[in-house]
């Protein structure tokens, strides 16, 4: 009979309680080698890297746990210490080369002039383009994970007037299931969590829109400590106040994702603590999402 | 006019619980749970109805009171032969439970309910439902907008010269209209309960507001949620107030600002999924 994926009652469910049972697990796995260190290539587009100093940030696990214990990370050009064509060869060769690896794009592809508006690198006299190397590797990945708002559908590199024509991961490999990580940038624990699951589990469950169920499916409205003034119809007049931010521009009601409970800079705080939702691990981020803030707002 | 109130905001509450039940069907997968709010969706529907019919029969009360003093009844005075139709006159439908948690009106409705006699009739034989009434006189009921003017239906009556339009209105205003004169088409005036029914399913009428504003696209573009202005979207004709909608911070949803005919938007995002419309408030229609 298969094992019943649950926690009983006596078991802790704390963050820290829940971390402490899959470090145990995933170490007893790799001593076994149930568990394998897998190649991890963390690809920069067109973005801002802003994801990639995002995961600096990680805490149970951190960025050093992730690198030395979980993957073997083999590119990443703000990490690496190689640089030019050494570096780029690492992606050739994976490329190239029958070894199992994940791959993980931060940043939107370029796609005006063939890609020539974003280069990763220059590979024997020869530019290599962004839109390269997310096709070479994308189609040879065992698994592919979407990092940020830019890679998951254009993002701030694909808002109005978009000069690069930068699109989403999706488009350049439309035949590819890609795990999505909408965010901006995306918070250390989606990103971590996701591919401690696809180390010890395989592929976590997704939901309509390619993103991890585990991460993405509570409404933030729901969860928000500011609620109870939504509810009763006390507003905030300016960023101030405690009150609910509705009429400044909350777009916590549209976004599913789950801030409030998980926290941000090591669990202690996040953007409700100060101004408002703007929505960024929604799709249609920035510019559906906009305008962020406004004080003209028709109150009753 | 407590009594007014009183059956207003028991018709809205009749609404809402079905906009809850229709959004509980539409979410749950258990059959059990399904069948439940369909069974209460039907006492709500039946509620709702008798509701309708009370608040009509009250309205035709106070306007006979106000012809009484020309008239006994109006059918006597005028040449106009002019019919009013009761809504639902079939005393059954009315659940004894629900009438009397009701506020009862001063006269009684079971003398409300019967139905005006025919000129030609000796008075002595009473009418007990429309359905004999429509049968007798042959007038082919249709659904659709417009045809219950029916001006070839002869009426056996004394005035068989002057062939009238048949027409469905209220009794106090039978004898307000100029025989020459054909009264404009009004289909808020409409008693009969299945044009009611049928113009709820082609059109949800505003709960509450039956009376709706009507607007223009230009008049639209000025309610955008901004400077002291309420935030209306329209969908379907319908105009409906999202000024206090969650998924409406700032008046804007997703790129879409309100001021604006979203009909299409709303298709591409939300087919099948009326229940989000269901739970705004309409304001009125654009015209």
């Amino acid at each position: 009979m298969k094992k019943l994926d649950i926690v009983l009652p006596p078991e802790s469910v704390t963050n820290e309680a829940i971390a402490q049972r899959l470090y145990q697990a995933v170490t007893s796995g790799l001593e076994s080698g149930h568990v394998k260190r897998k190649k991890l290539v963390w690809l920069e587009l067109n973005g801002c890297s802003g994801n990639i100093i995002s995961l600096l940030n990680g805490f149970q696990p951190d960025f050093e746990y992730a690198i030395t214990q979980m993957v073997d990370i083999v590119y990443s050009n703000s990490m690496m210490v190689e640089d030019g064509e050494k570096a780029i060869n690492r992606l050739f060769e994976l490329a190239e080369g029958d070894e199992d690896f994940i791959l993980g794009i931060e940043g939107a592809v370029a796609l005006k002039n063939e890609g020539m508006y974003h280069l990763v690198g220059n590979r024997n006299g020869q530019p290599v383009t962004g839109l390269q190397a997310a096709k070479m590797l994308g189609e040879k990945a065992s698994s592919v994970i979407a990092i940020g708002a830019c890679a998951v559908d254009g993002g701030p590199s694909a808002a109005r007037p978009n000069l690069s024509q930068s699109v989403g991961l999706q488009t350049v490999l439309d035949n590819r299931e890609i795990i999505k990580l909408p965010g901006c940038p995306v918070h250390p624990d989606w990103f971590l969590g996701t591919l401690a699951h696809l180390l010890l589990y395989g592929q976590p469950e997704l939901d309509q829109q390619q993103r991890p169920k585990m991460f993405y499916s509570d409404l933030l409205h729901d969860r928000c400590p500011r609620r109870p003034y939504f509810d009763k119809g006390v507003f905030s007049e300016t960023l101030g106040e405690p009150y609910c931010l509705f009429k400044l521009g909350c777009r916590g009601p549209v976004t599913r994702i789950d801030c409030p409970t998980r926290q941000w800079n090591g669990h202690v705080n996040w953007p409700i603590g100060a101004s408002t939702c703007i929505g960024c691990a929604q799709s249609g981020f920035p510019d559906r999402m906009a305008p962020f803030i406004s004080y003209n707002t028709t109150r009753e | 006019m407590a009594n007014h109130y009183t059956i207003d905001s028991e018709i809205s509450a009749a609404f809402s619980e079905i906009q809850y039940l229709i959004q509980i069907i539409y979410s749950t997968g258990n059959p059990y749970a399904r069948n439940l709010a369909l069974n209460q969706l039907c006492n709500q529907t039946t509620h709702l109805k008798f509701l309708v019919q009370f608040l009509q029969t009250e309205r035709n009360t106070a306007l006979q009171q106000q012809a009484k003093p020309n008239a006994t009844h109006p059918f006597q005075q005028t040449q106009t032969h002019t019919i009013p139709v009761q809504a639902g006159v079939e005393k059954n439908q009315i659940v004894p439970t629900q009438a009397s948690r009701l506020p009862q009106p001063k006269n009684s409705p079971q003398q409300l309910y019967q139905s005006p006699r025919l000129l030609d009739q000796p008075a002595e034989a009473p009418y007990h439902s429309t359905e004999v009434l429509y049968q007798s006189t042959h007038i082919p009921y249709q659904s659709s907008r417009g045809l219950y003017q029916t001006p070839q239906t002869q009426f056996s009556s004394a005035s068989n010269q002057s062939r009238q339009p048949y027409q469905i209105q209220e009794p106090s205003q039978s004898a307000q209209i100029n025989q020459s004169a054909q009264p404009p088409f009004q289909p808020s005036r409409l008693l009969y309960p299945d044009v009611q029914r049928q113009r709820q399913i082609q059109s949800p009428t505003p709960a509450g507001n039956p009376n709706g504003q009507t607007f223009t696209r230009e008049q639209l573009t000025q309610f955008t949620g901004m400077n002291g202005m309420p935030a209306y979207v329209a969908v379907n004709g319908v105009v409906y107030d999202v000024t206090n909608n969650a998924a409406w911070s700032l008046a804007t949803h997703f790129g879409l600002k309100a001021g604006n005919d979203l009909t299409g938007e709303f298709a591409s995002c939300h087919a099948g999924q009326n229940w989000i419309l269901a739970q705004l408030k309409p304001v009125g229609r654009l015209v």
